[in-house]
C-alpha cells in the first residue's frame, strides 16, 4: 500500500487536548499533522457565533484557566486568551427569597452559610483550610503529571500529613465527606453536593478526592473572554505558527498497522499519512475498536476497551438570547454577580430524589438548573442591548430528546422565570445529549467527559491499566483525550502529559517538561 | 502589547487577505477583530442540529478568480473548492428550466430549447469573448482587482462596441454603459426563459439590473459564461480558515474580541489604534506605522476617526453613504433528502446544480420586486436564490442528509408588505422574518414538490440578525454598501 506524506506525529482529533498536544509537539520542532473530523477545530471548546450571540455549547467554566501549564508555555495570553473571573463563584437562590452565596473567600462564604447554620459555617472553614494544601501540594500539580499506580500513589501520599489526609478522604463519597466534616443543614448539604452533582457525578461513589477540585477550583473558575473557542483558536494559532498542519473535515478511518506497530493514519477518501507516532485523542472505543481494529489488539485490550463505561448522566443545555436585561429576584442582589446560580432544589433530599429520577429516566419537566449569564461578565458575548443566558440541567441520555427538547426547554424557561426576570427571547437553542453526541462523536451517549468517572476509570486506570501514562501496548500509538488521565473538563491535562510522553519517545524535550 | 508595522482593523476575508500579503512581504502585521471569530460575512455555523453546516451569508465564493488564491497558496492552507457540472439553474413554473453549465455546448442547447435566436446570440457573445479572451480577462481583472479609472471605462466601451457589431445590434459601447441591465436583456433576447437567467444572476450578485451603468456587467452575464464560483469543503468559512492559516504561518497575529474604539492620530497621521472598553484588553493603545480599516465607511470615518479628525465637509459626505439597498432575508433548512425539482423531468441537469433562482418567470416580475425592494416595500411576489450546498460538498450535512438555503431581496427598513404597514427596521423583530420564510418555504415546495416533507428544521437570518453578527455592515448590505 502506498503511504502518503510522512510526519513525525499524526494527532487524531483537534479538541482541546489534541490541539494542546499538537502545539507542544510542533513547538518542540516536530512535524505534526492534526486531523479533525468536523469543519472546525476546538471540540468541546466550541462557541457557535451567530446573530451576534456567542454560544458556548459545551465547556464554559474553566477550573484550571491560568493554572494550566500551557497558558505559560505556549504564551496563550499573547495569543488572545484572557480569563474573566466573576466576583462570586456560585449562588443558590431559594424560593423564599433567601440565598446562599459561595466565593473563593472562605470567610465570606461562611458568613453566608451562617444565615442557614452556624455550625455548618464553621465546618466549611475547617474543610476549606484542609483542602487548600491538598490542592497546592497534590491535586493541582498531579493534574499535569503522569499518574502512578494506586499503591505507589498511596505510598507517596503517606510521606506527608496532607498526603495522608488526602489518602484518607480519597475513598470516601461526597456524601460521606459532608458527614465527616460535620455538615448538618439540609440546604447547606444540598449546596455543597451540587458542585459535583452539576457534572453528573454520582454522590455515593468513592471519588472524594475530586471534591476539593470541584468545590475550590470551581469557585475560582474563569470564563474565556469572547467565548470558550478563543482558547482553542489560540492553541490552533500556536500550532500553525510553529509549522503545524491542520486538516479539518478529515475523519480518521484507520490507524495503519505494520508488524504490530502503528505507522500512520488513513482518512476518509483514502488518503494516508505516515507517522513515527500516532496520538489519538478519541475515546477508547473509537481508537482501538474502530481505528486499530480488534484483529490488531490483544484479548486483554479488547476486554478493557469493551469494559469502558460511559457516563450515566448527561447535560441538557438551553441558550437564550435576550433583548433587554436579566435580573434575579433574590433578596440579595449579589446573586447576579455569581458565575453560576443553582435554581430549583433546596434540600439534600430533594437533590438525591431528583438525581434518582434522572437515572430512572423519569424527568419530563425541568426542576433543577445551573444558570450562567455570560454577558454579565463579558459584554462581548451578545450584541449591544442584549444578554445571553446559558442554563444546564443534569439529564439522562435515554430520554426521547428528538421529540422532547422543546417541551423540556419550555419548562426550563418556566423554572428560570420563577427566579429571574428577563426580556424577550430573541434567540433560543436547545442542546440535548443527542446533540452533544452528534456534534462531538467522542462524547458517545452525551458522555461529555468521554467516559464515566468511576474508581475503575480514574487515575492510573484511565482509560485502563494497559494504556496508562498515555502509552498503549501498541508501539507507535499513544492516547491523550479526555478518556485518559486526568480526564475532561478543559484541564489541559491529558494533552499535556501525552505531549511529554510522545516527545520522550521521539527524543524531543517538550516545553515545561523535563 | 507590541507595536506593528501595520494594523489591520477587521478580520473579514479582505482584512485577512491584505494582512497576509503584507505579512508575507516581511512586515509585522496585527489584525484586530471585534467579533469572537474571523470571517465576518464568510461564516459557516451549525445553526441547529449537529452536522448540518449553514453558510449564513457568503454562499457562492469566488476566490478562484482572485490572484490571492495562488499568491497566498490557499490550497496549501487547506482551501478545497467544490462545485458542480451545472453552475446556475433557473426552473420555471411551466416545469422547464434554463441551465448555465460548465460546458458551454450544454448551456447553448439548454438555451436553444427555448429560443434558437437566443442561442445564436449566446453563441456569438461566446465567440466574440473567446476571440478577445485576453482583453476580456484583463478587463475583468482590472474591474475587480484594479482601481477604477477613466481609461478602464473607455476600454470597456471599446470592447462592447466590437461586441455589438458582432451581434449586429444597433448599439454602441457607450449606449451599453448608459442602459439598465433590463433594457440590455430585452434588446438582446426574445425568450423570457433566457432573459431571466442573467436577470436573476444580476440580482443574485447584487448588480441590480434595474440600475443604469451596470450594463457592462450585465453584458458579461448575458454571455452565459462559465464562472469560477464555488463552495468549499466544509463550507464558506473554509476560505476564512485558509487565510487565517496563511497569515499565522507567516507570523501574523490576530486579536479577536478586540473592537477598535479610535484610530490614533498624530499631526494628522494615523499612528495606531485604541481598543474599546469591551475589548480583550480594555482601552489598550497599540502603535503602527500604517493602519488599514476594513470596516465600512461610516464606522471607519465617523466613529474611528470622527468629525473632529476629518472635518465637517468630509463627514457630511460620509453621512450620506448609502447602506439602504435591498438586502437579504436568508432561510436555511436541514433536510433528510435531496429536493427534486419538478423541472428535472424536462432537463435532469438541474439536479446536478447546487445554486439557482426560482420565481421571477418574467423579467418584468424581477423588475417589479427590485423596484419594490428599492423603495422600502417588501416584494409582493416571492422569488430569490436557492442553494443546495450538499450537492457540491456532501460534508456539509450528515451522510445521506442535505442542507438547503434560499434568500429573497428585502428592504432593510421595510415600510409595507402588501396591504400591511410595517415599522421599518423593527419589523424584523415583529414576525416579518417568519412570515416571509413561510412564503419562501412554499416557493421551494412549488418548484420541488415534496420539499416540505424533507425538512428537519429551519432557521432564519434577517438583516437585523446579520447586522448583529457584523455591526460594521450597517443594515447588513450584501456587499457592505449600496451600489
Amino acid at each position: 500500500m502506498a503511504l502518503g506524506q510522512k510526519y513525525d506525529v499524526v494527532v487524531i482529533g483537534a479538541g482541546p487536548n489534541g490541539l494542546l498536544a499538537s502545539a507542544y509537539l510542533a513547538k518542540a520542532g516536530l512535524e505534526v499533522l492534526l486531523l479533525e473530523r468536523r469543519h472546525e477545530t476546538g471540540g468541546g471548546l466550541n462557541t457557535d457565533e451567530y446573530h451576534g450571540f456567542r454560544l458556548n455549547l459545551h465547556a464554559t467554566y474553566h477550573m484550571m484557566a491560568e493554572q494550566m501549564p500551557a497558558y505559560r508555555d505556549l504564551g496563550l495570553a499573547d495569543l488572545g486568551v484572557r480569563y474573566v473571573y466573576p466576583p462570586l463563584g456560585a449562588a443558590f437562590p431559594m424560593r423564599d427569597g433567601r440565598s446562599m452565596i459561595f466565593s473563593g473567600d472562605p470567610a465570606a462564604t461562611a458568613a453566608s452559610i451562617e444565615t442557614f447554620s452556624r455550625d455548618d459555617a464553621r465546618s466549611y472553614v475547617h474543610m476549606w483550610e484542609e483542602f487548600q494544601p491538598m490542592l497546592d501540594q497534590y491535586l493541582v500539580p498531579m493534574t499535569y503529571e503522569r499518574p502512578l499506580p494506586a499503591l505507589d500513589q498511596m505510598v507517596e501520599f503517606e510521606n506527608t500529613a496532607t498526603g495522608s489526609r488526602l489518602a484518607a478522604i480519597s475513598e470516601h463519597s461526597f456524601v460521606e465527606l459532608l458527614d465527616e466534616y460535620g455538615f448538618s443543614d439540609p440546604r447547606v448539604r444540598m449546596a455543597l453536593l451540587s458542585f459535583p452533582a452539576m457534572w453528573g457525578l454520582h454522590l455515593e461513589d468513592p471519588i472524594g478526592f475530586l471534591f476539593p477540585l470541584y468545590l475550590c477550583r470551581m469557585l475560582g473558575a474563569g470564563l474565556v473572554k469572547g467565548g470558550s473557542h478563543r482558547l482553542s483558536s489560540a492553541l490552533f494559532r500556536s500550532f500553525v505558527r510553529d509549522g503545524g498542519t491542520v486538516m479539518d473535515t478529515s475523519e480518521a478511518q484507520r490507524i495503519i498497522m505494520e508488524d504490530g506497530r502503528a505507522v500512520g493514519v488513513e482518512i476518509d477518501g483514502g488518503e494516508c499519512f505516515q507517522a513515527e507516532a500516532v496520538l489519538s485523542t478519541l475515546n477508547p472505543e473509537q481508537t482501538f475498536l474502530q481505528l486499530v481494529g480488534e484483529e490488531n489488539l490483544s484479548e486483554d485490550l479488547v476486554h478493557a476497551t469493551r469494559s469502558w463505561e460511559w457516563e450515566e448522566r448527561s447535560l441538557f443545555g438551553l441558550h437564550l438570547g435576550i433583548q433587554g436585561s436579566v435580573t434575579y429576584r433574590a433578596d440579595d442582589a449579589r446573586v447576579n454577580d455569581a458565575l453560576v446560580a443553582f435554581c430549583g432544589l433546596e434540600t439534600e433530599d430533594e437533590l438525591h430524589a431528583h438525581l434518582a429520577r434522572v437515572d430512572a429516566g423519569e424527568v419530563s419537566e425541568c426542576d433543577w438548573l445551573h444558570i450562567t449569564v455570560p454577558t454579565r461578565f463579558d459584554a462581548s458575548m451578545a450584541p449591544a442591548g442584549h444578554q445571553l443566558i446559558r442554563a444546564e440541567a443534569v439529564v439522562s441520555y435515554d430520554q426521547s430528546w428528538d421529540t422532547e427538547a422543546k417541551a423540556f426547554g419550555d419548562s426550563a424557561i418556566a423554572l428560570m422565570k420563577t427566579f429571574a426576570e428577563f426580556g424577550d427571547v430573541v434567540l433560543r437553542r436547545e442542546h440535548t445529549p443527542r446533540d452533544i453526541e452528534a456534534k462531538l462523536t467522542t462524547m458517545k451517549r452525551g458522555s461529555f467527559k468521554h467516559g464515566a468517572y468511576s474508581t475503575l476509570q480514574m487515575g492510573y486506570l484511565r482509560p485502563n491499566d494497559l494504556c496508562s501514562q498515555s502509552a498503549t501496548p501498541i508501539p507507535g500509538l499513544f492516547v491523550g483525550g479526555a478518556s485518559v488521565y486526568p480526564g475532561g473538563m478543559i484541564l489541559g491535562g491529558p494533552g499535556y502529559i501525552a505531549a511529554g510522553v510522545v516527545g520522550q519517545e521521539l527524543g524531543r524535550a517538550i516545553a515545561g517538561q523535563d | 502589547m507590541k507595536d506593528y508595522d501595520v494594523i489591520v482593523i477587521g478580520a473579514g476575508i479582505n482584512g485577512l487577505t491584505v494582512a497576509s500579503y503584507l505579512q508575507k512581504a516581511g512586515l509585522s502585521v496585527g489584525v484586530f477583530e471585534a467579533r469572537g471569530q474571523c470571517g465576518a460575512f464568510c461564516d459557516t455555523v451549525e445553526l441547529g442540529q449537529s452536522g448540518f453546516l449553514h453558510n449564513t451569508h457568503a454562499s457562492w465564493i469566488v476566490p478562484a478568480m482572485s490572484p490571492a488564491m495562488a499568491d497566498l497558496e490557499l490550497e496549501r492552507y487547506g482551501l478545497d473548492l467544490r462545485g458542480c457540472d451545472v453552475l446556475f439553474a433557473k426552473p420555471f413554473r411551466d416545469q422547464t428550466n434554463t441551465l448555465l453549465a460548465l460546458d458551454s455546448t450544454w448551456t447553448q442547447s439548454s438555451v436553444a430549447r427555448h429560443s434558437e435566436h437566443d442561442a445564436a446570440v449566446v453563441a456569438k457573445i461566446g465567440a466574440y469573448q473567446a476571440e478577445h479572451g485576453g482583453e476580456a480577462l484583463e478587463i475583468n481583472r482590472q474591474m475587480v482587482f484594479g482601481a477604477p479609472t477613466v481609461d478602464l471605462a473607455d476600454r470597456v466601451a471599446r470592447f462592447n462596441d466590437g461586441l455589438m457589431r458582432a451581434l449586429d445590434a444597433p448599439l454602441s459601447g457607450d449606449d451599453i454603459g448608459r442602459m439598465t441591465g433590463f433594457e440590455i436583456l430585452e434588446t438582446l433576447f426574445e425568450s423570457e426563459h433566457v432573459k431571466t437567467l442573467p436577470g436573476a444572476l444580476g440580482e443574485f450578485t447584487g448588480q441590480w439590473p434595474l440600475n443604469r451603468r451596470v450594463g457592462p456587467t450585465v453584458i458579461g452575464l448575458a454571455g452565459f459564461n462559465p464562472m469560477a464560483v464555488h463552495t468549499a469543503k466544509g463550507g464558506s468559512h473554509a476560505l476564512t480558515h485558509s487565510l487565517v492559516k496563511c497569515f499565522v504561518a507567516h507570523g501574523g497575529e490576530i486579536w479577536t474580541t478586540c473592537p477598535v474604539e479610535k484610530i490614533l492620530l498624530e499631526k494628522g497621521r494615523a499612528v495606531g489604534i485604541r481598543l474599546s472598553e469591551d475589548a480583550l484588553i480594555p482601552g489598550e493603545e497599540i502603535r503602527a506605522n500604517t493602519v488599514v480599516s476594513n470596516l465600512t465607511l461610516v464606522p471607519t470615518f465617523l466613529r474611528l476617526l470622527g468629525e473632529e479628525a476629518i472635518g465637517a465637509e468630509w463627514a457630511r459626505r460620509i453621512k450620506y453613504f448609502n447602506y439602504d439597498d435591498p438586502q437579504l432575508l436568508g432561510v436555511y433548512w436541514a433536510l433528510e433528502g435531496d429536493p427534486v425539482f419538478a423541472s428535472a423531468k424536462y432537463d435532469p441537469g438541474i439536479q446536478r446544480c447546487w445554486v439557482g433562482y426560482f420565481g421571477g418567470d418574467t423579467l418584468d416580475s424581477i423588475r417589479t420586486i427590485q423596484a419594490e425592494a428599492a423603495t422600502g416595500v417588501v416584494p409582493s411576489q416571492t422569488m430569490g436564490g436557492w442553494f443546495n450546498f450538499t450537492r457540491a460538498d456532501p460534508t456539509q450535512a450528515p451522510p445521506g442528509c442535505h442542507t438547503a438555503s434560499a434568500w429573497m431581496s428585502v428592504p432593510p427598513r421595510p415600510r409595507r408588505w402588501r396591504s400591511k404597514r410595517l415599522k421599518g427596521w423593527n419589523a424584523w423583530r415583529q414576525g416579518l422574518g417568519e412570515a416571509l420564510a413561510d412564503e419562501i418555504t412554499d416557493l421551494y415546495e412549488e418548484f420541488a414538490p415534496g420539499f416540505k416533507d424533507l425538512i428537519i428544521e429551519r432557521h432564519i437570518n434577517t438583516p437585523m440578525d446579520q447586522e448583529n453578527s457584523n455591526p460594521s455592515a450597517i443594515r447588513a448590505p450584501r456587499r457592505s454598501a449600496g451600489i
